[in-house]
């Protein structure tokens, strides 16, 4: 996890601890917010072809692209939600999940990370699976199908809120949060 | 006419824009991929009828159908228009998409914040279109009359008004700590980035990127010369961690051009932006902000000024918008302390419900 993420919010920590509670209760309401939440049962009742399997080895290999190009975590979570949106209404077939999964991974990383990869990386990381055009094509038709509403709230920013709110009396943080 | 593989839509212009228009597709044609205008002149008694043919990559089905276009509004691209549909005045903006590194990454965070923040002075996004194959976008903003810069040219007696200066900065700081209360910095605030409205004075805030970009510009953004006189020391010295303290720097700036008309600090590069604030401020030391010869060590070569009387500079201004004034525009000052004290002279409690701070 980098910390420069946090290191360029800076001083702004202060101002931050005023706000908190209309910031978590502003977050509370955009993750409650349909349009931003995948279906929960989209596998059975949308994907014909995709299965819950072929989701998770998807996830578990964006994983490593993260730590590969060296990402934030928040880009990693983001995508996830990202690929999950588009799969709650589009049926997709397997040879194009991985498409889905590294232009989502791109939309995700230019909304978070300071300098995303290029669009090159990511057919490179694919063995050049796919083309330039065809991540670029299929980043536009997830930008469209997501509204260019990519600012949800991941389970990352929950998490990050809790911890700081369990770490606020101990001096020390704890290695082990560190971690998340 | 037009003869090529693309389909050619015809648009009709009202004879008084049609200079505007000309003038903004030689201006910009690369930028904007217009590929071929054709301009029939059609004279019909005395009125003359101006229909221009406009063949361009993007305006084939989409924006079209949605949208026409009636002028140009500036010179960075921004358009005036009319929704076909519920014949509301528009403002559209059009970005290129590029071929292969698809979306700008500052269009995506521009356009994802925008989507949420909501607020008066905060110009709205009303939708984007993209074209059929990806290669342009344009974002349609609610309307916009006129940047504060025009607005200061063509009104200028209206400026000179305690009024219209308190109105306007109260919603410009509006604009600002709304920002600052989503953790956002807007880092180019500026006259050209200011809309207004000059019937209603009502104010919106626009051009909206995050403060990463303002390091790593990949935005394309053609450099304007203007950019450095509202940019913050902490900028100009490169300092590595920002606060929203450089926002209302900004807002300083904006606020002492209102009255005198002049930018505060006219500079051209950043060096002599840096020459141009030291004289006026004082050169810092490291009394006046502590930490300045770690984070700037050559800042020796610029030769000692004292803090010059701003009530000088900006006549014309009541003392309490001087006291103003001179907190914004300070060189060092802690973040929090910076705050409050500007929050709490432009929102003083004689605000009365007009929005004026007495």
């Amino acid at each position: 996890v980098k910390s420069d993420h946090y290191a360029s919010l800076g001083s702004i920590q202060n101002n931050k601890i005023l706000n908190a509670p209309l910031i978590y209760q502003h977050l509370r309401l955009l993750e409650i917010e349909e349009k931003r939440r995948p279906l929960p049962n989209y596998m059975e009742k949308v994907q014909k072809d995709v299965t819950i399997g072929m989701r998770e080895v998807l996830v578990d290999w964006l994983v490593e692209v993260a730590e590969e190009y060296k990402l934030v975590s928040d880009t990693l979570f983001l995508t996830i939600s990202y690929i999950d949106r588009f799969l709650s209404s589009h049926s997709l077939s397997r040879n194009k999940l991985q498409l889905l999964g590294v232009s989502s991974m791109l939309v995700a990383s230019k909304f978070e990370e300071i300098s995303p990869p290029h669009v090159e990386d990511y057919c490179y990381i694919t063995d050049n699976t796919y083309t330039k055009e065809e991540v670029v094509q299929m980043e536009g038709d997830l930008l469209k199908y997501l509204n260019s509403e990519l600012s949800n709230p991941t389970p990352k920013t929950f998490l990050r809120i809790f911890i700081r709110a369990a770490q606020e009396d101990s001096m020390s943080s704890c290695p082990s949060f560190e971690f998340l | 006419m037009v003869n090529g593989d693309k389909e050619v839509q015809g648009l009709q212009l009202p004879y008084k824009y049609e200079n505007s228009l000309l003038l903004y597709i030689s201006s910009h044609n690369c930028e904007i991929s217009l590929l071929l205008f054709v301009a029939i002149w059609e004279t019909q008694n005395t009125q003359a009828k101006v229909q221009i043919n406009l063949r361009c990559s993007f305006i084939g089905s989409f924006l079209m159908e949605k949208y026409e276009l009636i002028k140009e509004k500036n010179k960075r691209g921004f358009f005036e228009g009319r929704s076909l549909i519920t014949s509301k005045i528009v403002t559209l903006k059009q970005l290129v998409v590029h071929p292969v590194e698809g979306v700008p990454a500052s269009l995506i965070k521009e356009i994802s914040l925008l989507h949420e923040l909501e607020n008066p002075n905060v110009i709205r996004l009303l939708e984007v279109v993209n074209s059929k194959h990806q290669t342009t976008m344009v974002l349609v903003y609610e309307r916009m009359e006129m940047d504060l810069k025009g607005f200061m040219c063509i009104y200028p007696t209206v400026m000179t008004s305690p009024w219209t200066r308190k109105v306007l900065l109260r919603q410009i700081l509006n604009a600002v700590s709304f920002f600052h209360s989503y953790n956002l910095i807007h880092g180019k605030i500026k006259p050209e980035n200011i809309f207004v409205d000059p019937d209603t004075k009502v104010l919106k805030v626009t051009d909206f990127i995050w403060p990463r970009s303002i390091l790593n510009q990949d935005s394309g953004d053609p450099h304007e010369d203007s950019t450095y006189n509202y940019m913050a020391p902490e900028i100009l010295i490169e300092q590595k961690q920002y606060t929203t303290a450089l926002d209302v720097w900004s807002v300083g700036c904006v606020f002492a051009e209102m009255v005198t008309k002049t930018p505060l600090f006219p500079a051209k590069t950043e060096f002599h932006q840096l020459l141009k604030i030291f004289s006026i401020m004082g050169t810092p030391h490291e009394e006046t902000w502590p930490g300045i010869d770690e984070m700037h060590p050559h800042s020796y070569i610029y030769s000692r000024s004292e803090p010059k009387d701003l009530r000088e500079l900006v006549p014309g201004l009541e003392p309490a918008g001087i006291d103003l004034l001179n907190i914004e525009v300070s060189l060092y000052d802690d973040h929090e302390t910076y705050f409050a004290k500007v929050f709490s002279l432009a929102l003083m409690p004689n605000v009365n419900n007009m929005g004026i701070f007495l």
